[in-house]
């Protein structure tokens, strides 16, 4: 008795067996040329003087030195820390806040999610316009207001080296909020009612509830909403660059502006790229003590 | 069909669907791509392009027109990938520096001699393109950084327009003058001057005997006297004498929350401001220019120029010249008013012919073409815009706003410029 089953030729065809990779080539191209080669060639070219027009020179550790020893290097890692610093908080503060207020059983409540969704849909562009007028020192709204209700002379805000990243910082809150409500409300949806309901029965006032029962059972999706923000922060680009292009004196100058501006303005890419591989290792450091943290305050069910 | 043939079959068809030769001859014809960013003067540049094949019936022209980041974007993926962006690129003054020392451009100086004699041109605007004896870059049109001046405002206040026989003193005397504060808050409501980082700021400042950067280009002058005494100046407009605002009023644009172009707002007498005359048609008031005030050190102003670049790799170099060489000694005056935003066009034909002199907005065009000839000054140089960005304009905007005396400021700006510059 033959022991090997009886498979039709075109079964046993070579296309037949490749038949699988084929169909994942057109992902596989894509991740290893595109995603893969990208990244490895970043890599390599971070110890290059490269130009872009004339063939990349190794310099070995020259640009990282070069980056460690330059004084504005740290301004600008000054900067992005400092806009991290403020933004991730009150990002996630925000969010959460929004997200527990639209969590109702109210008429027209999904209206609302929506105006609170809409500035994440909007254009950078028109959002960075809009902003723009509103910080306005002399005829913007904001000013206006401090004027005329609480007789307070606004600052300069984006003209103010002191004032412009809190500002951009207010603007990126507005703008992504409404992001992570969203994850936030559907955190929240997945908390067991019956949790809700036996504190209730116990008798816990709304405070309790929130502390003992919503908070920790959202902790996972804070959790992420956290680690997304912080990436995201580390990220600020569009904005410096719609809005200040690193101005007043350097003020705004962020991690991610300033390696666009070496790379395609001042025409050093092997700076630049070493420069992006120094952000990814401090985003990659941050990511992994958060995800060490989260044993200490992260609850899974 | 085994799968090493059905995948030399796949390579094979994918190669060719990437590969494909240049497309040079459609029927017979060049095709030359003009790359440029002027978005808003595309059916413009259609009409040009149309009396361009009309007499040139061998030549096709496409344009490929972007913002102009992204512009530079792909003129510069262009040149890392070794292939070109388009057979005529269109170059501002800084990012052809970069080009031209990195040696990406086709030498234009043989066509130069073979085509154009210097009187149908202005000669001084080819200067900061040469490097050595070849001329990398042709300049299409040019502009400086006059005076403008609102007329309504030098009228109602009974004053004299400014004129050739202005020093800095009559500036000034007449800015304060023209300092208004209407609602008695204590805060001016109108402004005498106007001066911004911008090129404006470089006539101002070799004028009055200082510099950015020394002759040969190679350091900084901010350590130098005459330097510190022409940033004294333009501290003292903002701060004593109080004509000038500070940047929180003037800088930005609808982007960073000032006006855009604060001059057109029409609360400024007098500005330094570039000379695309044709983006202040809207101007709501009656204004003019003049030659910038003259300084202890002369009259100078920035001069920059609209250039456009053959790559070295275009298949199409003599075709691209062709259409170069057509606008400026051949393209109907009729779109000279306009086509450059009412810079001056680098062809005397066209410069001194009515259609561009009398062109909209009426002002008195001529003083642009006298500042470029006679006074203008050129301080282009490879990382130009670095040495700005990085090196004085934080410092000037801590030392307006009075964050930073002018010493410090000037010796942080003297530091970093040479910084960028040795590297």
């Amino acid at each position: 008795m033959n022991s090997k089953p009886n498979i039709p030729p075109y079964e046993r065809s070579g296309f037949r067996r490749a038949q699988p990779y084929l169909y994942l080539l057109p992902v596989l191209i894509g991740v290893v040329v595109v995603t893969g080669g990208a990244i490895v060639a970043a890599f390599l070219l971070g110890f290059t003087d490269w130009d872009l027009v004339r063939p990349p020179v190794w310099v070995g550790f020259a640009n990282f030195q070069a980056m460690f020893r330059s004084e504005q290097f740290y301004q600008v890692l000054g900067n992005t820390f400092y806009f991290v610093g403020i933004t991730a908080p009150l990002m996630v503060v925000c969010s959460l806040g929004l997200a527990l207020l639209v969590n109702r059983k109210l008429r027209g409540i999904t209206f609302f999610r929506t105006i609170y969704f809409f500035p994440v849909v909007t254009s950078m562009i028109a959002v960075a316009v809009v902003w723009g007028w509103l910080y306005n020192p002399e005829f913007g709204f904001i000013n206006y207001l401090l004027r005329e209700w609480f007789g307070i002379q606004g600052p300069g805000w984006l003209l103010s080296t002191s004032w412009a990243l809190p500002a951009i910082s207010l603007m990126t809150v507005w703008k992504g909020v409404g992001y992570n409500m969203l994850i936030f409300l559907a955190g929240l949806q997945s908390i067991p009612d019956q949790l809700h309901e036996s504190a209730l029965i116990d008798g816990a006032g709304g405070a309790r509830r929130l502390f003992s029962i919503t908070l920790p059972m959202l902790s996972p999706t804070t959790f992420f909403v956290v680690v997304i923000t912080l990436i995201g922060s580390f990220q600020l680009f569009e904005q410096t660059y719609t809005l200040t292009q690193g101005g007043p004196a350097n003020s705004t100058l962020t991690l991610s502006y300033h390696i666009y501006q070496n790379a395609f303005q001042y025409f050093r890419m092997g700076y630049a790229t070493a420069m992006a591989y120094v952000l990814f290792a401090i985003t990659l450091v941050v990511t992994i003590v958060q995800f060490r943290m989260q044993k200490r305050w992260v609850y899974y069910q | 069909m085994n799968f090493n043939k059905f995948l030399f079959l796949f390579l094979a068809l994918l190669a060719i669907a990437c590969g494909g030769d240049s497309q040079q001859s459609v029927d017979g014809k060049t095709t030359i791509r003009v790359a440029h960013f002027w978005g808003d003067q595309q059916e413009l540049w259609k009409e040009v392009i149309a009396e361009f094949e009309k007499a040139n019936p061998n030549i096709k022209v496409e344009q490929q027109v972007v913002s102009f980041t992204v512009h530079k974007d792909k003129v510069l993926a262009a040149a890392a990938a070794d292939v070109d962006a388009g057979d005529l690129i269109l170059l501002e003054d800084w990012f052809a520096q970069e080009l031209l020392d990195r040696e990406y451009l086709t030498d234009l100086q043989p066509f130069v001699d073979r085509d154009l004699k210097p009187d149908q041109i202005f000669p001084i605007s080819l200067e900061s393109f040469r490097r050595g004896t070849s001329l990398r870059a042709f300049p299409v049109a040019m502009g400086s950084y006059p005076l403008f001046f609102n007329k309504d405002l030098f009228d109602a206040a009974g004053l004299r327009y400014p004129d050739s026989t202005w020093t800095y003193d009559t500036l000034l005397a007449a800015a304060q003058k023209l300092t208004v504060d209407k609602n008695g808050d204590g805060k001016p409501d109108q402004w005498g001057f106007l001066l911004d980082n911008s090129g404006g700021f470089d006539g101002v400042l070799y004028s009055l005997g200082g510099g950015v950067l020394t002759q040969d280009l190679k350091r900084s002058a901010f350590n130098q006297p005459r330097t510190l005494q022409a940033l004294q100046f333009w501290v003292d407009l903002v701060q004593k004498y109080k004509v000038s605002p500070s940047y929180a009023s003037i800088r930005g644009g609808a982007s960073s929350g000032g006006s855009l172009r604060p001059f057109e707002t029409g609360r400024f007498a007098m500005a330094m401001l570039g000379s695309m005359l044709t983006t202040y048609k809207n101007n709501q008031f009656r204004w003019d220019i003049a030659l910038p005030p003259s300084g202890p050190a002369g009259r100078k102003a920035l001069r920059f120029a609209a250039a456009f670049g053959i790559p070295k790799n275009s298949k199409n170099v003599d075709a691209a010249w062709t259409f170069l060489r057509w606008i400026i000694r051949d393209m109907p005056a009729k779109y000279s008013d306009r086509l450059f935003y009412g810079l001056v066009p680098n062809s005397r034909r066209l410069a001194l012919s009515p259609e561009y002199l009398n062109g909209q907005p009426t002002v008195n065009r001529r003083v642009v073409i006298d500042l470029i000839e006679k006074y203008s000054i050129s301080t282009w140089r490879a990382r130009w815009l670095e040495f700005r960005d990085n090196g004085f304009m934080p410092e000037l905007d801590l030392m307006v706003n009075g964050e930073k005396t002018v010493q410090q400021a000037a010796a942080d700006a003297d530091r970093k410029i040479n910084e960028v510059l040795s590297r």
